[in-house]
């Protein structure tokens, strides 16, 4: 299968290439968005929040596979929270360091070699927006914002404190916040970041419910702009250049998905969906017209067109989607990659919204693909409800490893109660490793040089539902037994 | 998942998006309907059959998000955890259910007997099946053919879950088949035993028990009608749908009388509710309410206020007008006690068929202990 993919991959890609050059309207958009090895702009590696980005760095010795665990405290966690940010990893000076938030208010610095900490920040609320990394002026800056509604820049190599910007001033009701990834991009020859953030008080006398998203300069926190646009909490916004303009593309709960001007912040456009949204929107670049892909808790991944907001097409999904798409550039072609709710990851085809693959979980997909190109594949690695995190090819849809990083840390969990972190991939000296902060209250990092756990042959679902059936049965007769013996005749 | 049509006519409804919130605008119009109707005592059952045909297609057409029998209770656990964090979503998730809850005080658990498309296809059924049958029976008597057809609708079902499921992966809807398999388990026992019928109807509390307790423990159970109540479309929800639906073959209106979780809550309000339904005792036990009660909730002139589904097709049926839809709540006790004194004291007897007076005797006979209702 391998070999044919690889075959059919390199013959598609050569007759596309003409086609790409030629057509590609999203051709150059990165450019103004590029990162190096030194930046993780964005919550999936690049602004375009596609998710593609191949993270590697040839410095240091060989990683090892560990687990960390910041502290044994686990009663500040409540029910429908998270557990940790989506990681983000850079090289801070000669070193690589991989960044991550979680609940207990701390941001951590961790040595992705070793799983060491190498320093912790502690803020006043949760840390669940990823932070970004950026070098300003020659210093490696970390962004991110805490639950206390203030957002950070520290210095990534010691975790100092450079600036803090509080976005609503503390009263005595005023409630958490919901502060978004960040996203760091370059507006006019300089680097500013970019957050979305919701902040309620639910008080009588200053009732408040506001989502902005505002622009701040990366060296000093100057404001650049600032601009409301929902009242519902936002998700991550993506970032792109159409037609010479940055592009701001953010949706909310309240099922609207935003189309804001880099420049001024002014609404560009809206477009409505039929449930609330919680993924973020990726930027799909090189299709025509080019593609915002959002997924909704109605089930649907609708593509949008990113110049007005009109809905080139939708894909039914049979759960909610929460899982934010991931776009994947294979022999030419572009693909769409998502999770669902209904147990299923499914691959599109991002120029029709056709059924590439689809792969089964056993749990529900909440979390975001990663997609990355290691030894000449495509692969990705996604997890599920089911306590897994599967490694799958990204061509075929094919299982390639599975692992088990853990069990939820607290006893039960309703379906889509909150938004859990999604992996990350890096190569660090030739090897692929895969960084994942799971619901177990632990960062994994999972070599995939190792075989993790033997794939078993599935027993048909079939019977093991006539199982389930033939238990109801038991069980409704029971309470029959018991409802005849103690009712009067 | 693919393979079913999407029937849903507005293709961006039932949000409180954009300042409108279609769902809840509908069931204000369908309940505000049913009530006006209820008030009408010509034709009423005809009005109630047309008010069941417009929510069917209300259902079909038009409401789109969970608003199942489960949904319903498990939209109130979500929208009160959303209170003051999301207020939006709060009064989605609220709107609903707390509107059914509100009429369900004024006017009992209306919603079962005349607009829940769970009933109506029900009551189909069971309507189809009665044509053909010289002796109208509710509960089918436990001769060999009806056993025996439920035995190989039983098999059926079983190859439909073996066959079905096996080329697939799991769904979270796949729970909802489990609750008809209770159904079928039932049924069996309710044509055995029809005269232990009446434990059975245990199951509807042990029903909305197991729910709550799954909803606090967050473990995913379906309802059994998804299929029809809302954009869901798998293999599981229609198969379980479908079970439901021929089980009135059997047992007129199986699931309403012995599952329904939140069939129970609402007929819960028929006893505080404001409009009640109460018997004279000129009744003469003729039996003819019995006869067109679908959810055997009433018998001779008794009514099992707690199976009640307000169909009013008992107050309809009784050709001596003895069973009255009345204002109950207007008439406090306090209020009326110097009337039931003067009831009591006077020789002569007032028309019985006026229900403040049949209040009054309630009040007055209720306080020597003797039985009226």
């Amino acid at each position: 299968m391998a070999g044919s993919a690889g075959w059919r991959a390199s013959a598609l890609s050569a007759l596309s290439a003409v086609v790409l050059c030629v057509a590609c309207p999203g051709k150059g958009v990165g450019d103004a968005l590029e990162s190096s090895p030194k930046e993780w702009p964005s919550f999936r590696g690049s602004p375009l929040n596609d998710a593609s980005r191949s993270f590697r760095v040839s410095a240091g010795d060989e990683p090892r596979e560990w687990t960390f665990k910041p502290s044994s405290w686990t009663w500040g966690y409540r029910p429908g929270t998270g557990v940790w940010s989506s990681p983000s990893i850079g090289k801070v000076g000669d070193r690589v360091v991989l960044f991550v938030g979680s609940y207990d208010k701390n941001l951590y610095a961790i040595d992705p070699f070793t799983g060491e900490e190498l320093w912790r920040y502690t803020t006043g609320g949760e840390v669940f927006s990823t932070p970004a990394l950026a070098e300003v002026n020659g210093q490696s800056l970390l962004f991110f914002g805490s639950a206390e509604r203030i957002l950070y820049a520290l210095d990534a190599a010691n975790g100092n404190k450079v600036w803090a910007y509080q976005i609503v001033d503390w009263r005595y009701t005023v409630g958490e916040s919901y502060v978004s990834s960040p996203a760091v991009l370059s507006l006019s020859g300089r680097k500013v970041v970019l957050f979305c953030w919701w902040a309620h008080d639910a008080s009588f006398a200053q009732p408040l419910e506001t989502t902005e998203a505002l622009l701040l300069d990366c060296a000093d926190g100057q404001r650049v702009w600032q601009q409301p646009f929902s009242k519902s909490p936002p998700s991550s916004p993506c970032v792109a250049v159409i037609e010479g303009r940055a592009r701001i593309f953010v949706s909310a709960r309240d099922g609207n998905t935003y189309c804001l001007d880099g420049e001024t912040g002014q609404l560009l456009w809206k477009d409505t969906s039929r449930g609330e949204i919680v993924s973020s929107p990726a930027f799909a670049a090189h299709v025509n017209p080019p593609l915002v892909l959002v997924g909704s808790r109605y089930g649907e991944l609708r593509a949008l067109d990113a110049r007005d907001g009109s809905q080139v097409w939708v894909f039914k999904a049979g759960h909610w989607i929460d899982s934010s798409p991931g776009v994947v550039e294979m022999a030419g072609k572009s693909f769409v990659i998502f999770g669902s709710h209904d147990q299923a990851v499914y691959c599109l085809n991002a120029r029709s919204g056709g059924v590439r693959w689809t792969f089964f979980t056993k749990g529900d997909v909440y979390s975001s693909p990663t997609v990355f190109d290691a030894d000449h594949r495509t692969l990705l690695a996604i997890a599920s409800g089911d306590d897994y995190l599967y490694l799958l090819d990204a061509w075929s849809g094919r299982e390639l490893q599975r692992y088990r990083p853990g069990r939820f840390l607290w006893g039960y969990r309703v379906v889509g109660d909150s938004i859990w972190s999604s992996p990350i991939a890096a190569s660090l000296n030739g090897q692929w490793m895969i960084f994942a902060p799971f619901y177990d209250g632990r960062v994994h990092a999972f070599s995939l040089a190792e075989p993790k756990e033997m794939l078993k042959s599935h027993s048909s679902y079939g019977e093991v539902m006539l199982l389930k059936v033939a238990l109801t049965a038991v069980g409704t007769l029971l309470v029959i037994g018991i409802l005849f013996r103690f009712s009067p005749r | 998942m693919t393979g079913f049509v999407n029937w849903k006519l507005i293709p961006r409804t039932l949000i409180p998006f954009q300042e409108s919130y279609v769902e809840l605008a509908a069931f204000l119009a369908i309940f505000l309907l049913t009530l006006l109707c209820s008030a009408i005592r010509r034709h009423r059952q005809f009005w109630r059959h047309v008010i069941q045909g417009v929510s069917l297609l209300l259902f079909f057409f038009v409401i789109s998000s969970c608003v199942g029998v489960f949904g319903l209770i498990r939209n109130v656990f979500d929208g009160a955890s959303l209170i003051g964090k999301d207020d939006l979503n709060a009064f989605y998730l609220l709107g609903v259910s707390v509107l059914i809850l509100s009429v369900g005080f004024h006017s009992g658990a209306v919603f079962c007997g005349w607009i829940c498309p769970t009933g109506t296809l029900q009551e189909l059924v069971s309507k189809v099946r009665r044509l053909f049958q010289t002796k109208k029976r509710y509960i089918l008597p436990a001769g060999s053919a009806p056993l025996a057809a439920l035995a190989a609708a039983t098999l059926l079902f079983l190859w439909a879950i073996y066959d079905g499921f096996s080329s697939r992966r799991p769904f979270p809807e796949d729970s909802a088949v489990l609750w008809a398999v209770s159904l079928i388990v039932i049924l069996s026992f309710a044509i055995l035993f029809p005269r232990r019928e009446g434990a059975l109807k245990t199951f509807r509390a042990i029903s909305l028990g197991l729910i709550v307790f799954s909803i606090l423990l967050g473990i995913s159970v379906y309802s059994p009608v998804h299929f029809v109540f809302c954009n869901v479309h798998d293999r599981a929800s229609l198969l379980s749908t479908l079970v439901v639906m021929l089980s009135s073959i059997w047992v007129a209106r199986a699931w309403c009388r012995y599952l329904c979780p939140f069939g129970y809550v609402c007929s819960q309000l028929n006893r505080v509710a404001l409009r009640r339904i109460i018997v004279s005792e000129e009744c003469t036990r003729c039996g003819r309410c019995g006869e067109v009660c679908e959810v055997g909730a009433i018998e001779k002139g008794k009514i099992d206020q707690a199976a009640c589904s307000m169909c009013l097709a008992c107050v309809d049926a009784c050709p001596l007008d003895c069973i009255r839809y009345v204002n109950f709540g207007s008439f406090s006790k306090r209020a009326f006690r110097p009337a039931a004194d003067a009831y009591r004291s006077s020789p002569r007897r007032p028309d019985s068929r006026d229900p403040t007076f049949l209040l009054l005797k309630k009040e007055a006979k209720g306080m020597s202990g003797e039985k009226v209702f």
